[in-house]
Parts: C-alpha cells; sequence; structure tokens
C-alpha cells in the first residue's frame, strides 16, 4: 500500500514538475520562482495558485534572496528566512496589516490559511469571489491619491500629499509604502528631531528625515543611513559567509568616530593607550582601550544628558549597510603606527569617515554565525559572548579592506585598536 | 507489533557503530596514527596532524655569529649542517619545523620546505607584528602555528593576542597558541585567551613534578593542544648522559660557563643514574627521557633542537619502543630527578638556572 502511495505521490510531482517546466516561459511570476521551482516544486505550484501569485509576492519577499541556498545544491546553506509559528504571522501582517477580514485576527494565520497558497480551505478557490473583486476594485481605486500624493511630493507639497496619501489608505488600511509616504510627509511638515540641530537643508526624499544632524551634547555629527536591503557577509571569509540580505531600517550614523576629547567630556577621564605628548593631536584622534561594557556605560550616560536619548551602538548589519552602501572612501587608514584625527581621509557616499581603518568599532551584536538575524537574540544587551568589531584598526593590513569582514572579542576587554561610532534610532 | 520490536539489520548496524564509535571516542581522545615509522597525533581541536617529534628552532651557539645590532645569523657551515639535519628530519617523516626569525633563519627555512609545503608544517614565535606575519607569509605561504611567550597574561600580552587572533581570522595562521614556563599563566590562559589553540609548555622527566596538576586537566578537557618544549630539560640531558654520543655538544659556551660556574656532576654519578634504567646497551638517558614523553597521551608532540644527526636519530628511534614504555623504567626516572633535585640548580648551566626556579615553583 506504501509503494502505491509512493508511486502516486512520486507520479504527482513529475506531473507537477513537467506543468512548472512549461511556465516559466509564458509568465515572469514564474520566471523569478523559476530556481526555487527546480526543486521546490509542490511548493512553488502551491504558491502559483494563490492570491500571493497574482499579488507577485514572490519566494524572495518571505525567504529572501537566499543566494547561497540557490547555489548549494546539498543544501548545506538553508534559505535566508524559514519562518515559523509567530514569525509566519509577523510576516502575514507586514503587508495584511488591517488583521483578517472573516476572523478579525493578527495571530495564528496559519492555523486556516495555507502557509504559501494563502487561501480558505473552506472555500473554493475562485478569483472571482465577489468579496474579493470589491475588494480589488477599492484597491485599484486607492491608487489614484496615492500616485497624486507622490508626485504632490515631488513638487514639495507635503501638506496637500499628506492629505492624498491619508485618503488612499481609508480605501486601502495598512498599505506599508503609503503608511511610508504619510510618515515621510508628517516628518517633512515637523522637521525637528529631539536632541539634533538640522544641519543644512537637505532632506532624504523617500523618509523625510534631514540628512545631517548634530549631536550638540557631543559636537558630533550624525549621518542619515536611509536603510534598504543589503547583501550583507561574503564568499572568501570564513565567518562572514554565507552572503545574505537583509533588510535595515533607516538609522542615524554618526559621521566620525567618537573622539577623545568627546570621550574625555562624556567620561570625564580618557582611557586611551595614544594619548600625552606624543601624540599632540590625541584629543582629535579617536578615543580607544574601551570594552564594549565602556561604551555601553558612555551611550547610558549620554542618553540620560541628551533630551530623547536612543544612542546606541550600530548593529554589525547596520554597519555594513553604510560602508557597503556608501561605497568607497579615499585613503582608508591602514598600515598606521597609531590612530590618526579623525575625518582626516575623504569621506563615503553618505558622508560618513573612517568606516574602514583607524579604530575597530564595536557594534552592538553578538559575534554569532551568520546568516544574521536580529530576532535571534543576537542585539541582546545581556549577552556575556564576544561581541562585533567591524572596519578594522590603523595596524591591519589589506586583509581587513573588506568591508565584510567582522571580529570578535569579550565584551569587557580594552585594546588600543578598539573605538567606537556611535548610532541613533529614527523617531518613529 | 511483533515487526516493530524486531530487531531490523540498519538499526542493529546503526547501534553496533554508534557503541564502535562511543568506545573509541573514550579509549582514545587523541587522534593518532603511524605512517613510516613517525607517529602523528591530531592537535587539539584544530585540523592539524603533528609529528610527535618535531624540530625546534634553537641553533647551535658554536655555529652562531653576530651581525651587529641585528642579532646573530649562522656560519655559511652552520647553516648547511642545519639544512641537512632538518632535511633529514622530513625523510623521518617530522612534519613541524620551528622557526627562529632572529637568527635570520627565515629565509633558509623557506628554502627547505618550500618543495616540501603541503607536508610540512611551520610553525614561529617571534615578530609577530601584523608586518611580520605578512613576511613569514610571503615566505611560506601561511603560518601553521603561530605563538607568543610571555610569563604572565597582562595587557602587554592580550594586545599580542589580539594581533595572532586577527592573523588567524586572515587566513594568514591556522592556530595560535602561547609558550611559557609558568603554570599559573597556563592556566590563566586557558581563560583569557579567546580561541587559543595549543600551550608550548616545558615538559620532561624531571620536572614532570605534580604533573601540573591544576592546569593539564583543564587543557586536556577543553581540547587545547599540547605541545612539550625542553623535552630533554634544554639540552641539559644530553650533558649528564656518559651514553649520548661523543662529540655532540651543542651548548658548548654554556657547558663551559656551567664548569666554571658551579661544581659538575661526577659523571659515575650519572652512571649509576642511568644504570637503573634498565635500557638496551644502545639506549641512552635522552632516548628515556624523550619516550617518557612521547608515552603521554595527552602531549601531541614534543619539540627539541637538534644540532648533530645522531642525536635527531636518537630520538626518532625512540619512537619505536614508546608504548613499551614500562612502569619500572619511570620509576628509575623519576628516582633520576629526585637525585637531580637535591642537587639544586647546579646541574643546568648557569644561564638556565632559571628554568629549575620556574619549574619548582
Amino acid at each position: 500500500m506504501t509503494l502505491i502511495r509512493s508511486f502516486f505521490a512520486l507520479a504527482a510531482v513529475a506531473w507537477c514538475g513537467a506543468a512548472l517546466h512549461a511556465q516559466p516561459a509564458q509568465d515572469p511570476r514564474f520566471q523569478s520562482a523559476g530556481a526555487c521551482g527546480r526543486c521546490h516544486v509542490v511548493s512553488v505550484l502551491e504558491w502559483g495558485s494563490s492570491r500571493h501569485f497574482k499579488a507577485e509576492v514572490d519566494c524572495i519577499a518571505c525567504h529572501g534572496p537566499s543566494a547561497g541556498h540557490v547555489i548549494d545544491e546539498r543544501n548545506n546553506i538553508k534559505p535566508d528566512k524559514i519562518p515559523h509559528g509567530a514569525a509566519i504571522t509577523g510576516l502575514c501582517v507586514e503587508c495584511h496589516s488591517a488583521a483578517c477580514p472573516k476572523t478579525k485576527s493578527k495571530e495564528t494565520c496559519s492555523t486556516c490559511h495555507h502557509i504559501h497558497a494563502l487561501v480558505d480551505p473552506k472555500r473554493p478557490l475562485d478569483n472571482r469571489d465577489p468579496e474579493w473583486e470589491a475588494q480589488r476594485q477599492r484597491w485599484v481605486e486607492a491608487k489614484i491619491p496615492a500616485a497624486d500624493g507622490s508626485a504632490l511630493m515631488g513638487r514639495g507639497q507635503w501638506q496637500e500629499a499628506l492629505q492624498q496619501f491619508e485618503r488612499s489608505l481609508v480605501l486601502r488600511p495598512g498599505e506599508p509604502e503609503v503608511q511610508r509616504r504619510v510618515q515621510a510627509c508628517r516628518r517633512r511638515l515637523a522637521p525637528g528631531l529631539p536632541g539634533f540641530e538640522r544641519v543644512g537643508d537637505t532632506f532624504d526624499p523617500k523618509t523625510g528625515l534631514p540628512t545631517l544632524v548634530v549631536a550638540r551634547e557631543l559636537g558630533l555629527q550624525f549621518a542619515l543611513i536611509p536603510g534598504g536591503r543589503v547583501e550583507l557577509g561574503s564568499t572568501h571569509h570564513g565567518d562572514s559567509t554565507p552572503l545574505h540580505t537583509v533588510a535595515v531600517r533607516p538609522f542615524y550614523l554618526a559621521v566620525t568616530e567618537l573622539t577623545q576629547g568627546q570621550w574625555t567630556a562624556l567620561m570625564g577621564q580618557n582611557p586611551s593607550l595614544y594619548q600625552g605628548p606624543k601624540y599632540p593631536e590625541a584629543v582629535r584622534s579617536p578615543v580607544e582601550n574601551i570594552s564594549w561594557s565602556d561604551c555601553q556605560a558612555a551611550i547610558a550616560r549620554l542618553n540620560q544628558r541628551v533630551p530623547g536619548g536612543g544612542f546606541r551602538l550600530p548593529t554589525e548589519a547596520e554597519w555594513e549597510f553604510a560602508a557597503r552602501e556608501g561605497g568607497e572612501s579615499a585613503n582608508d587608514a591602514f598600515n598606521l603606527a597609531a590612530p590618526r584625527p579623525v575625518a582626516s581621509g575623504r569621506p563615503n557616499r553618505f558622508g560618513i569617515f573612517d568606516l574602514r581603518g583607524n579604530v575597530w568599532e564595536w557594534c552592538s551584536s553578538l559575534y554569532r554565525p551568520y546568516p544574521y538575524d536580529a530576532q535571534d537574540g543576537r542585539e541582546a544587551p545581556e549577552g556575556k559572548d564576544l561581541r562585533v568589531l567591524r572596519g578594522g584598526g590603523f595596524a591591519d593590513g589589506a586583509a581587513w579592506f573588506d568591508v565584510s569582514a567582522r571580529f570578535g572579542e569579550r565584551p569587557d576587554r580594552r585594546l588600543g585598536t578598539n573605538g567606537l561610532r556611535l548610532a541613533r534610532s529614527v523617531p518613529e | 507489533m511483533m515487526l516493530d520490536r524486531k530487531l531490523t539489520r540498519r538499526a542493529w548496524l546503526a547501534g553496533v557503530a554508534g557503541a564502535a564509535g562511543a568506545a573509541f571516542t573514550r579509549a582514545s581522545p587523541v587522534r593518532e596514527y603511524e605512517r613510516g615509522g613517525m607517529v602523528y597525533r591530531r592537535l587539539g581541536r584544530t585540523d592539524i596532524d603533528l609529528s610527535l617529534l618535531s624540530f625546534g628552532s634553537h641553533t647551535d651557539p658554536a655555529d652562531r655569529i653576530k651581525i651587529g645590532r641585528l642579532g646573530t645569523v649562522l656560519t655559511e657551515a652552520g647553516q648547511a649542517r642545519r639544512d641537512r639535519i632538518i632535511a633529514r628530519a622530513f625523510d623521518h617523516g617530522v612534519n613541524l619545523l620551528d622557526v627562529y626569525v632572529n637568527e635570520g633563519q627565515l629565509e633558509p627555512a623557506a628554502r627547505l620546505v618550500r618543495e616540501r609545503r603541503s607536508r610540512v608544517l611551520v610553525s614561529m614565535a617571534h615578530d609577530f607584528t601584523p608586518d611580520g606575519i605578512d613576511r613569514a607569509c610571503r615566505a611560506f605561504g601561511h603560518v601553521d602555528l603561530h605563538r607568543f611567550h610571555t610569563p604572565e597574561i597582562d595587557g602587554r600580552a592580550l594586545a599580542d593576542w589580539d594581533i595572532l587572533r586577527k592573523a588567524k581570522a586572515a587566513g594568514k595562521v591556522r592556530a595560535i597558541g602561547l609558550a611559557t614556563h609558568v603554570e599559573k599563566c597556563m592556566e590563566t590562559a586557558l581563560d583569557e585567551l579567546e580561541g587559543i589553540d595549543f600551550i608550548f609548555f616545558p615538559y620532561n622527566f624531571i620536572h614532570a613534578r605534580a604533573d601540573y596538576s591544576s592546569f593539564l586537566p583543564k587543557a586536556i578537557e577543553r581540547g587545547v593542544g599540547l605541545i612539550a618544549m625542553k623535552p630533554l630539560a634544554s639540552g641539559s640531558l644530553v650533558q649528564l648522559d656518559p651514553y649520548a654520543h661523543a662529540g655532540a655538544a651543542p651548548e658548548r659556551a654554556k657547558i663551559e660557563l656551567w664548569k666554571r660556574g658551579a661544581k659538575p656532576l661526577m659523571p659515575s654519578v650519572v652512571a649509576e643514574l642511568t644504570k637503573s634504567l634498565g635500557r638496551t646497551p644502545d639506549d641512552t638517558l635522552c632516548m628515556a627521557a624523550m619516550r617518557f614523553v612521547y608515552s603521554r597521551q595527552f602531549i601531541h608532540s614534543a619539540i627539541t633542537g637538534m644540532f648533530d644527526e645522531r642525536w635527531l636519530d636518537d630520538n626518532y628511534q625512540a619512537l619505536e619502543t614508546y608504548k613499551e614504555f614500562k612502569g619500572e623504567q619511570e620509576m628509575a626516572l623519576r628516582g633520576t630527578a629526585e637525585k637531580l633535585r637535591k642537587l639544586g640548580s647546579n646541574w643546568l648551566p648557569t644561564e638556565y638556572r632559571w628554568l629549575d626556579r620556574e619549574w619548582r615553583a
């Protein structure tokens, strides 16, 4: 009996495979899932019969590009994301933020809906369902004010654009892109950030945030890193593999590493090794010989002093985003006998100096194997394992030029090569 | 139901394989194999198999010449002799060569190793600045074992360790470790040096006192590689051994100092000590001392400097019989150690007496 069942199962899979094989040439949506369909035939067919397929929500949207997994036929490298349990629901509500229309629930979606097919098991699959058609009509209508809003945004008419986006949201509640634009308009209409002063009059068109601000408490400039998806890791550094995609939210990153002068102003003492008469420019050089725990103490003190707080170390994903997307900087500080004053070279595209070289920069993340997942506990502040250092130091050579290279150190260890660069989350 | 309870062939094979694997793991904590007369052991948790006998970096003082402030190099004849002995060691299956950069050994060693690089491992101890490591990589492609010397784990040692860790992370070094004579430092290193792969520590039958009772179990438990340095007590056992080959006098200058500065050990005393070993006529005190180290399963390799081909042959020959190292032989060696201990540190060359103090601590 088992044999017969197995035979039919294999035959079904083979038929599905053949059917799928016939599809990609006609439909570009199947082309995007073609690589997945080589092995995951049934899953791709399930998805192909779903509304996700029609809405062009493809495999990458939930599982990430999974470049390593695609090229590794022995399946040693897993996909970037394989959500389970509550994580599935987390993915669902990213788009279906208005909750389930039937149960009004935002939890346990997968108990009623198939994880790939998203069909109601009690209802026949029918695209001409009147309820669905009505909803689709509302969505089509919602696109009109959204498009108008975007045009108004482009002309700098923020108030009018906001009204259009809010109108669109009434027709299609929870549309993430429109929500982002609403937020951008609101930020643009009230551009002040607590604890920061704006430098210049340049704003990021996507987020509506000022691109350059200064924290007067420290006299330290912060540049806006607009966020997005970044290919994290590399294929040639042992502990930076596999290459995988991570989404990074917008955040502010200090333009320079924290200097000895700034640290002294904040903490009242200077722990650096490279100071004294031999180093006349030490005040402008990065503070070093500090542990991760020292950084946390300094950040706690800064957050008490500055209204709004929110200062922190960057995560390693944020750090790599700023280094990778910011492009090449010039005159990196490597192969030196001592750290050099900050901002001595040329900045990268975001205006950030010395991401590569000068001092190693502590990140908030625990030093754990890739792929990076901020939700797996590696960003927990209480972990006592190694913490990530990024960027290479003045004493290092070419091996650390690569922005994907990562290193771990004990959180309580102070070394003359390790310093910090502050980050700050964007207020919601 | 009966079918479910029946032991299938697959389940039986899985069970037997599991039991055999478990038994093997318990019986042999050190992975060991023999090839061409040489024994190889896996260095701790690394993927490196070391020959049980390794070639140390110590060179014959009589062959050294000063070259101003830069230090010393070997004479042309001395270098040729050293190269010949190293080549012979490689032929015996020795696969670890320790290179002392400061005596100009980098280039000669690189020349010797070049054609055998896939079989020969290189270890280094000095010049562990990033530039120094890059220099070694240019000579050898990569360094297999890199260590630094320190009597204590202080800030300076942690900074040096940071350099080594980064070199390993960058793929320039395969395994990193420490060399020290101080047991407290060894223990601290296990706790403080992140990712330590091995420790070079002095181990011979004289100074196996207390058997490093605190350090060794901890190191074995953590899978840290253990490499015995000074298995012949800085060459002193060669001088104590009346059966050692005539003319083999590596520490000539130091022996002179020893003779001038201290009461020399009477050959008759030594003869009495070595007689108690119950050895074969060709056996020497040095061979017994090497066998003592080889027979310790937790030692992954014994590294010693060799200035004479006959020493190399003796150390190699000791490998043949180390497994039959008997309890009474060990007792005899311990008796010898006890008698030497009563002599204080006079049995060591003056320059090495501090070692005795460290070992007795």
